[in-house]
């Protein structure tokens, strides 16, 4: 188990952007026979916002779940490749994985609060469930996450209700709070927005960008609006295979790869 | 434009709709029906031999009973209460982690064999559970004893609460256990905070079917607890001696050739039944949804 030092201290990113944060090495990703995602080679900037587009079934989600060891539970998963944190191997052998999702959050596609916990103690729990109970330290991560989240103000006086209690786009700021009150370096983000209405998405949007300035954020979207409004560098997956990889401008201006202009003129996906 | 259906067909379909929910309705009835007619048939034959002596007195010979002397089941109700607590206790644990280990570790290769086993001790008369119980407990401690009892109805009980644990285990969607494990918790953290809290009303659910299932049966009594007439000398002898329980004594009372013990069967029918209920309402009032600040 971490200790309570190392969870709330973690040490910020550092400024020399543009920082290699995270970095994919020759990542495959199998089920059995089928193949998730093959070869995929990525480096993931530290205060920018890495997008990934594709269309459904690219492999977009199976690269991101890999990240954070999610394919860990699936037995049939086999995972050959590097991701490296700050120059070091997440599926090294000797890596707990629990200490990686601790460094690299993920806030998924549908808003998961956990439904018997309240709004104060679905924020902490990834503190609270580790043994940490100091209730002073408990109650200014709360605030400070659920501000970062922008939730803050529309629940400060009902942190005791349940999290299910919540619309489902503050539903979804919950979550992101739940990520962010562990302190995470990277935040992987899985379609965040894709079940919510367009004004919590946007809120969502404004939040990423606040967020950028603190971490290093990994964005699945199906929606290339928000790929070219909210990121600063873009991958395009097709098939499993990482099809082309850049600047975010360039490549909705100018890409290289035949491919990816088809895909985002809407000729196909 | 053609509509794709018109008003006849609408109507078709609420008929059709009307019809459906009559079925419904019909099937709820003919399975409530038979029950109250059992309580009420219970009730009232037992409603007269109910006294305060049947809560206070040992059973004694059948003279007792025939002579109109004080007589009753009050060794019989602490002896129920004694073999099923210890029953619950062994198959509780047994039970959940069976369920846990099915719901939560599918892939493991473990996993096909329990549910065999455990399929297989569900489908196995529950005689046989008693004879099972009868060798592993009764021979080594040569004796009947109320724990051989509580052996016995556990094995009754393990099967059902694996098989609901595991249901209402996978009750909650995938979704919780990775958002659970993305905030960095241990698999063990996010079994026991986040999936057993929120199945909790399924997880007592399945204790309770269980329990009432396993709180029926004389069978696997019979040659594990027994049976007994008298208190015991000394309250540990409930648990290391032979003790008597209500589906036991019920089913020796109702074969007696005595009027009066008859009687005193039915109502024990109606104490086993008021056991059973007030258990089950209880859970219900313990398991409404409660969340923790």
């Amino acid at each position: 188990m971490l200790s309570q030092e190392e969870i709330v201290k973690t040490d910020g990113p550092s400024n020399g952007s543009p920082l290699v944060r995270m970095e994919s090495k020759d990542l495959t990703v199998k089920y059995g026979q089928v193949t998730g995602v093959k070869n995929i080679s990525l480096p993931i900037y530290n205060e920018s916002v890495t997008a990934l587009i594709g269309p459904s079934g690219c492999g977009k989600t199976t690269f991101l779940r890999a990240l954070n060891r999610m394919h860990d539970l699936t037995r049939s998963a086999v995972i050959t490749g590097e991701v490296l944190l700050d120059g070091y191997n997440i599926y090294g052998p000797k890596v707990n994985p629990v200490t990686i999702r601790r460094k690299i959050g993920m806030v998924f596609q549908k808003p998961t609060p956990f439904p018997t916990m309240s709004i104060f103690n679905n924020v902490v729990a990834g503190l609270k469930l580790v043994g940490i109970n100091n209730r002073k330290l408990l109650n200014e991560v709360c605030e400070k996450a659920l501000r970062q989240a922008a939730l803050f103000e529309e629940v400060k006086d009902r942190l005791t209700d349940p999290g299910g209690s919540l619309s489902g786009g503050q539903q979804q700021r919950l979550s992101i709070a739940r990520a962010l009150a562990i302190e995470p370096e990277v935040i992987l983000m899985d379609e965040p927005t894709s079940s919510l209405d367009p004004q919590s998405s946007s809120k969502i949007e404004d939040l990423i960008h606040e967020l950028k300035k603190n971490y290093a954020i990994v964005i699945v979207t199906h929606n290339m609006q928000q790929a070219g409004r909210v990121s600063d560098n873009t991958g395009f997956f097709y098939l499993g295979e990482l099809v082309e990889f850049g600047e975010t401008g360039k490549i909705f201006t100018n890409p290289v790869n035949k491919r990816t202009e088809e895909y985002l003129t809407g000729k196909f996906g | 434009m053609r509509r794709v259906y018109d008003q006849k067909s609408l109507r078709q379909r609420t008929i059709w709709d009307h019809f459906i929910l009559g079925l419904l309705m019909i099937s709820t009835l003919v399975v409530m029906v038979p029950l109250l007619i059992i309580v009420g048939y219970v009730i009232i034959n037992g409603a007269g031999a109910l006294n305060w002596d049947l809560f206070t007195q040992e059973l004694g010979s059948p003279a007792r009973a025939m002579q109109g002397r004080p007589t009753g089941l009050v060794h019989t109700i602490l002896g129920t209460a004694v073999v099923d607590l210890l029953a619950i206790l062994i198959a509780a644990p047994l039970g959940l982690g069976a369920g846990i280990m099915l719901s939560e570790y599918p892939d493991h290769k473990l996993n096909p064999v329990l549910r065999i086993l455990n399929d297989t001790l569900n489908g196995m008369p529950a005689v046989l559970k008693g004879l099972l119980a009868f060798s592993l407990v009764v021979k080594p401690m040569g004796t009947f004893s109320g724990l051989a009892g509580g052996v016995a109805l556990a094995f009754v009980m393990i099967p059902i609460i694996a098989r609901s644990t595991e249901s209402a285990l996978m009750n909650i969607p995938w979704t919780i256990r990775e958002a659970a494990l993305a905030i960095g918790l241990p698999r063990w953290r996010v079994i026991l905070s986040t999936v057993m809290p929120a199945a909790r009303t399924g997880l007592v659910t399945g204790f309770l079917i269980g329990f009432a299932r396993a709180a029926g049966e004389a069978a696997p009594l019979m040659f594990t607890s027994f049976g007994s007439n008298y208190l015991p000398n000394h309250w540990s002898n409930m648990i290391l001696g032979p003790v008597d329980t209500l589906p036991q004594r019920l089913y020796s009372l109702a074969i007696s050739p005595y009027k009066e013990w008859h009687e005193m069967g039915w109502a024990a029918g109606i104490i086993l039944l008021t056991f059973v209920m007030i258990l089950f309402i209880a859970a219900r009032f313990l398991t409404r949804q409660k969340i923790k600040t």
